[in-house]
């Protein structure tokens, strides 16, 4: 495991890891992300759907750090704080709530002038309770 | 005379309303009326088919917008996507696509290229192909009520990290998928957002991923499915009503591989179905009211594992044998029965003679539940300590949960 490594984020695996909160098997590198725990303990995820549904249990209350999926540099990071998010319907997300990240706001604003959808960040997400994985229509 | 007449009016306007099976033929081929399938797909009239000869076609996508009509391959001719593009997209209701052999769409990380891809349409039948290399094979795209049967899907050997699935279904409600073969993609059959589909007598192997994959798809049926050595296994999600039945879930080994992973679903059926040769055979997470019957457990390292979270769940007339574990939790007040199950673990007597032990069986081994929460004790496996604290605990079970017994074990398989 990962989880004597130093700070920052380490490179997911397809189709090894799993997603610690809806246990599928990682296997597009153009979503996901990851949490890193103050022990340095690293949990994965597929989807930003799930990291976020992920992130409001009590097992991310000791969360040091989380990075979100560049979807434009499939595999790489960037802080979840400092991203900007893009929902569209039919983006094909892992979780299928059409959930992407850009390494900033302005990458994503840009996305959504062509693409359309809504633009958010990591805060709003948080704070927006329909982003949650259930069942149902987005 | 009058009712004759009658009746012929009504013939008449019968034939007149229907469309006409197959108005004309338009042949497609080097020598043919038509030297370009496009061509052809343009001039095609409702109810006509384009029979396409033998040879090999490189053309834009091909974009069917008629209804109604028949698109066939003679002599399996080739679609080629050049590495570049979808192949073939249904566009207008009622359209059959059969007998063609479409390949190389190549990878795309903005588009989901396709084979043969449904767009918004109603009763389209997708039957007899072969797609070979292609990022998704077939994909059904907010469509109802289409037919994919008899298919073979091949993903393409190279490349493992970018994969698409075999025979995908994206909002697309009442979608029969039944006798294909799918290998090597991704997911082989996904549905997703897809109620009410039914899925019957497929093989589905070798995928980098599941062989069978579903998210958000209420009451669909999966039946006399095969799906092995796939990667992950079978993974079935955030669904109501499902019915599993006869399926075969072969060889998922590796963390975090299942036979079938059931997470977040709700009143299922699983019966009838043979688990061999998993990690897990059958894993249930947040799961709830299945009824788990008459399956066959053989050779797993756990043959089920039922979490804290997955209530109410019955097992009966299952059968267990030569697995390492029979049944594993993480719980000790789970609310899932075990009833009536036959066990080859079970040491118990029948004195009266009714075929039933008369002392009940403790699935789940105390050993198990020390794996459970310390993974690397698992290498203590066949240890004289770990053969001691299972006869300990079967003489005196006061540390495994209590609620999972079998107070009916069989002393015999039931057949």
């Amino acid at each position: 495991m990962a989880a004597c490594s130093a700070a920052g984020p380490v490179p997911i695996r397809m189709n090894e890891d799993a997603c610690d909160f809806c246990r599928m098997t990682i296997s597009d590198s153009r979503f996901g992300g990851e949490a890193v725990t103050a022990t340095g303990r690293r949990h994965t995820f597929d989807s930003i759907e799930c990291l976020v549904s992920w992130s409001r249990t009590a097992s991310a209350k000791d969360t040091r750090a989380l990075y979100v999926i560049d979807t434009q540099h499939p595999g790489s990071f960037v802080a979840a704080d400092s991203a900007g998010f893009l929902k569209a319907g039919f983006m094909k997300s892992p979780m299928g709530r059409g959930l992407v990240a850009f390494a900033s706001p302005q990458r994503a604003e840009e996305q959504r002038a062509m693409l359309g959808g809504t633009v958010m960040t990591w805060r709003e997400l948080l704070a927006d309770t329909t982003q949650t994985t259930a069942p149902g229509a987005p | 005379m009058k009712r004759r007449l009658l009746l012929a009016g009504f013939v008449a306007a019968l034939a007149a309303k229907a469309p006409p099976l197959h108005a004309a033929d338009l042949v497609v081929g080097p020598h043919a009326p038509y030297a370009t399938i496009a061509q052809a797909l343009t001039a095609a009239r409702r109810g006509d088919r384009v029979v396409i000869t033998a040879g090999l076609y490189r053309e834009a996508t091909l974009v069917v917008r008629t209804p109604h009509i028949t698109i066939e391959g003679r002599d399996w001719p080739v679609l080629d996507g050049e590495s570049l593009r979808t192949v073939l997209i249904i566009a207008a209701d009622s359209v059959t696509v059969r007998g063609l052999v479409l390949e190389h769409t190549g990878v795309s990380n903005l588009d989901d290229r396709a084979g043969i891809r449904a767009e918004d349409v109603r009763g389209c039948i997708i039957e007899h192909n072969r797609l070979r290399d292609n990022l998704f094979g077939i994909y059904i795209q907010r469509s109802a009520d289409c037919i994919v049967r008899d298919n073979e899907v091949e993903a393409h050997g190279a490349s493992q990290t970018t994969s698409g699935n075999g025979i995908h279904m994206w909002y697309s409600p009442g979608t029969r998928v039944e006798r294909n073969r799918v290998s090597g993609q991704r997911d082989g059959i996904y549905f997703e957002f897809s109620p009410g589909g039914v899925t019957t007598d497929n093989v589905s192997e070798h995928s980098q991923r599941y062989g069978l994959h579903f998210m958000f798809s209420d009451s669909c049926r999966y039946e006399r499915n095969v799906f092995r050595d796939n990667t992950s296994g079978v993974a079935v999600m955030y669904s109501r009503g499902v019915v599993i039945s006869h399926n075969r879930f072969e060889r998922a080994w590796g963390s975090g591989a299942y036979g079938l992973l059931l997470k977040e679903i709700l009143g299922a059926e699983i019966r009838g179905n043979t688990f061999s040769h998993n990690s897990i055979g059958l894993y249930l997470e947040g799961a709830v009211r299945m009824k788990v019957s008459d399956n066959d457990f053989v050779q797993n390292g756990w043959a089920a594992k039922v979490l804290a979270n997955a209530d109410e769940n019955q097992f009966t007339g299952n059968r267990f044998s030569g697995n390492a574990f029979d049944v594993g939790t993480n719980s000790r007040t789970a609310t899932s029965t075990f009833d009536g199950n036959w066990w080859d673990a079970y040491r118990g007597y029948d004195l009266n003679r009714d075929g039933i032990g008369d002392v009940p069986f403790h699935p789940v081994r105390l050993f198990a539940l020390i794996v459970e929460k310390h993974p690397a004790a698992l290498v203590l496996l066949r240890s004289p300590l770990v053969a001691v604290l299972d006869a300990a605990e079967r003489v005196l079970p006061v540390l495994t949960p209590e609620a999972l017994v079998d107070h009916h074990p069989q002393m015999r398989p039931r057949p």
